[in-house]
């Protein structure tokens, strides 16, 4: 008797594993994920539409690979270079601007290096390097990384040496890596502001500088490429999102009340 | 101070749903994969063990280098496989829960295969003559060798569903972590680790050992008859 | 597969050779056991008696040669379907003395009534009723011997393979499993055991063969069938059964003896008696002439067949020749019984 129990309940946790509504593939980055943005934009849209929205998320770079590789229907990421290649290359059809946030500088309360006083983004940066003071790179292929880069090469500076880290890991655990080690690091305001309670010791050294802006992009992937990507689905997303009322969401959305995101889709003139 | 048991423990009895369902969905694929992967594991363990074939040694050698691989290039083996822009993309199992009992299974095949092995090649060499005489089928001995090896056997299960249920590397590349959908034990605690948020990878990663430990319990019950 | 041949031998091997690990550890040129009595192989541990016994059952495939049963070459399914093997260590499974001793029954799908039955007459004639539900795992060497022997008697067959069967049992077991293998050739079956306890090998054995390092050794031993006529304190006189069966003298000794057996290089061949010590003298003709290596293997009928191996010149100065009358004189104590 207690075998044929075990039977059932073994075939009962072994059967629903497919699933039947249609489930939207969005690949996006892991600070848009830590910023709790997504269950928030998604859940109207997943009411409206009866479409399941899965979300994928991993480094920009992956995320881009994923789109390449046509397994997953839509991306949401910030990287206007990458992104503007994806589309040359035929990967990515019907890009449209959504929203933005910025980066910004954090690090020790006492500010070592006196980046607070630069004139500019990669003016801080050169203060930083010049004081060997430590300094956390995300080290991957993401967004924050790409813009770190920017702004090194903005400096004209290639950071190296022991007070240079790269670390090679998502956003949260680099910002409590620089809280840990009193270090100055890139971050972008939405994770920062998610988790700024938690680290003591670290304060925003410099913003405000537009070359820190971080906008966002949607594409859908292309339906000739991938005629499996489901095309329609992405496209009702992208509508969404760029919708006044997902823009409205967006703009809303705000952690210990401060709003993250800056919706750009709205602005755009047809 | 709230340390990682206290938040675990309320995690489990304030009944946060979420947890319970990231739970639950470690311990379903988790505990099929095994299956399905003891199944034609045992199988070939005993063949391994009891045939003499030209390559024998070649075959272990290749078994235990398999076990020693990282779980995130299995998952890239198997996700070259199932990808879209792969050969078995139209399948379209990649990112659900499906994705990673396979690739699970493949983690947990060499450990099965392996240690039934090695625990039938401790039986008599005799025992399947002796089978054999008195007008055993091979389909006969297999089943009847195993019998004979019960509890290495359901170790060496036990031991593949301790591999599977407590990796990251298969689970995060082939489901995604898709929130309340392929969102794992592991790929929670590796995505709440990576946000910081360190006491709660612990807490997670005690519901974890709760689960293998239920798992372990359970079976060890049920097989007890000696 | 050949048709079964009328008057062919249960078992014929040609240039058999088997290996293990590179070694050759059995290898026969030419050999053959008849149907029906108990053919018993001596000889030292690792003299091959295990091998062959596989090797006949089919367990072993052999490196070189063929193997025929009833005169057929392919005979894998019948040798498997009309013999069964006996191991030396009893290889029970997990589980009761009944599931074992049915087991060969219930993969050939005998009636769950019927297997009953005859599982419980095997244990019977093994000493055994009434074990059907004891756990194997927890019977003594002897009773598990025992189970091993019923789960083989079980089937029936007319051939049957015993691998040192007295070897690890406890001494009152022995004389049932002895009674068993008797009563078994006694109702037609073949019996093919090894065995190096020499009591039980003269007093079962119709046939008996020797192993040596894996070659069959040419026979040297007289074994005759008898019983004790009398004794008293100096001699025992044991009469060889059969017409005209002669009466031998032995050492003086008690018990129920059934076997004599003589080594054939303690007879000694004349043309006329000899005066000298040895008790026992017959007179006979020559019947056979073989050559064993380097001797002769003299036949000489005196009321039983002896043999008696001699050198070429120790023949040829008694003109040992087909027909030929001669003296066969042994010593009392050449003669060892059983």
């Amino acid at each position: 008797m207690k075998r044929l129990i075990a039977a059932a309940l073994l075939l009962w946790a072994i059967l629903p594993l497919s699933a039947q509504t249609v489930r939207l593939r969005l690949a996006t980055t892991t600070s848009t994920q830590d910023s709790g943005l997504l269950p928030v934009l998604n859940a109207p849209f997943e009411k409206m539409t009866g479409i399941t929205v899965d979300v994928i998320a991993v480094g920009t770079g992956a995320a881009i690979t994923l789109g390449v590789k046509g397994d997953v229907d839509v991306l949401l990421v910030h990287d206007r270079k990458a992104e503007d290649k994806f589309v040359a290359d035929g990967y990515g059809v019907n890009r449209r601007d959504v929203m933005h946030n910025d980066f910004i500088l954090v690090g020790p309360a006492d500010d070592p290096a006196g980046a607070a006083s630069a004139g500019s983004a990669g003016a801080a940066f050169a203060k930083i390097a010049a004081a060997r003071a430590a300094f956390v790179s995300r080290g991957d292929a993401s967004g924050t990384y790409v813009k770190e880069m920017d702004v090194w090469g903005k400096a004209g500076l290639k950071p190296a040496g022991t007070w240079y880290k790269e670390a090679g890991q998502g956003m949260g655990a680099v910002l409590t890596m620089s809280g840990d080690l009193r270090a100055y690091t890139l971050s972008d305001r939405a994770t920062w502001l998610s988790m700024k309670d938690k680290l003591s010791g670290l304060k925003v050294v410099f913003e405000g500088d537009p070359f820190l802006f971080n906008p966002y992009g949607v594409i859908a992937v292309n339906p000739q490429k991938y005629p499996k990507a489901k095309y329609m689905a992405a496209m009702q997303y992208i509508a969404w999102v760029t919708s006044v009322e997902g823009q409205k969401v967006i703009r809303e959305y705000s952690i210990g009340g401060q709003q993250l995101f800056t919706p750009d889709a709205i602005n755009q003139t047809p | 101070m709230r340390g990682p048991f206290g938040k675990a423990l309320e995690l489990l009895f304030t009944g946060d749903r979420e947890v319970w369902f990231i739970a639950w969905t470690s311990l379903r694929i988790s505990l099929s994969s095994s299956i399905i992967a003891s199944v034609p594991g045992i199988a070939l363990g005993v063949l391994v063990a009891l045939r003499r074939f030209r390559g024998r040694r070649v075959v272990l050698a290749v078994l235990n280098a398999l076990m020693s691989l990282p779980t995130v290039v299995v998952g890239l083996i198997v996700y070259s496989f199932i990808s879209r822009s792969g050969p078995l993309g139209g399948l379209g199992i990649l990112f659900t829960p499906a994705a990673i009992v396979v690739g699970q299974a493949v983690l947990g095949l060499p450990v099965v295969v392996s240690m039934t092995a090695s625990s039938l090649s401790r039986l008599d060499p005799l025992f399947s003559e002796a089978l054999t005489t008195l007008g055993a089928r091979p389909g006969s001995i297999l089943w009847m060798s195993v019998r004979e090896a019960r509890g290495p056997v359901l170790s060496s299960c036990l031991a593949a569903f301790g591999r599977v249920v407590g990796e990251v590397g298969v689970a995060m590349m082939l489901g995604g972590n898709i929130r309340g959908y392929t969102r794992t034990l592991t790929t929670a605690i590796a995505l709440e680790t990576s946000k910081g948020d360190f006491v709660l990878g612990l807490a997670l990663g005690i519901i974890l050992l709760a689960v293998a430990l239920g798992v372990n319990g359970v079976l060890h019950s049920v097989v007890r008859h000696e | 597969m050949s048709e079964r041949r009328k008057g062919a031998p249960l078992f014929a091997l040609r240039d058999m050779q088997v290996d293990f690990g590179g070694h050759t550890v059995l290898c026969i040129e030419r050999f053959s056991i008849a149907e029906g009595g108990i053919t018993v192989l001596v000889g030292e541990n690792g003299s091959g008696k295990t091998t062959l016994l596989r090797v006949l059952n089919g367990l072993i495939e052999p490196a070189a040669g063929t193997i025929e049963f009833r005169g057929m070459t392919r005979a894998r399914p019948a040798v498997r379907a009309h013999s069964v093997m006996v191991h030396q260590s009893p290889l029970l499974f997990r589980g009761t003395v009944a599931q074992n001793v049915g087991y060969g029954l219930r993969i050939r799908r005998v009636p769950t009534a019927e297997t009953e039955r005859r599982a419980a007459r095997a244990l019977e004639r093994v000493g055994l009723a009434g074990f059907e539900h004891r756990r194997a795992s927890v019977l003594s060497g002897g009773e598990k011997q025992r189970v091993a022997l019923a789960r083989a008697l079980v089937l029936e067959t007319p051939v049957l393979l015993l691998d040192e069967p007295t070897a690890n049992v406890d001494p009152d077991s022995r004389a049932v499993v002895e009674q068993v293998i008797a009563e078994a050739a006694a109702t037609g079956v073949t019996v093919i055991m090894s065995t190096h306890a020499a009591d039980i090998a003269y007093r079962l054995s119709d046939t008996i063969v020797r192993l040596e390092a894996g070659r069959v050794a040419p026979l040297a031993e007289n074994v005759l069938k008898g019983a004790v006529e009398s004794s008293d304190e100096r001699f025992t006189r044991f009469r060889v059964a059969g017409r005209g069966g002669p009466v031998l003298l032995c050492p003086a000794q008690q018990g129920d003896f059934r076997v004599a057996v003589i080594p054939a290089n303690e007879l000694l061949l004349s043309v006329a008696p000899l005066a000298s010590s040895a008790r026992n003298q017959l007179r006979g003709w020559v019947t056979a002439i073989e050559r064993v290596g380097a001797l002769l293997r003299v036949t000489v009928d005196c009321g039983t067949q002896l043999r008696a191996l001699v050198t070429q010149s120790a023949a040829d100065e008694i003109r040992v020749a087909p027909g030929r009358e001669l003296v066969v004189t042994f010593k009392a104590s050449a003669v060892r019984l059983y």
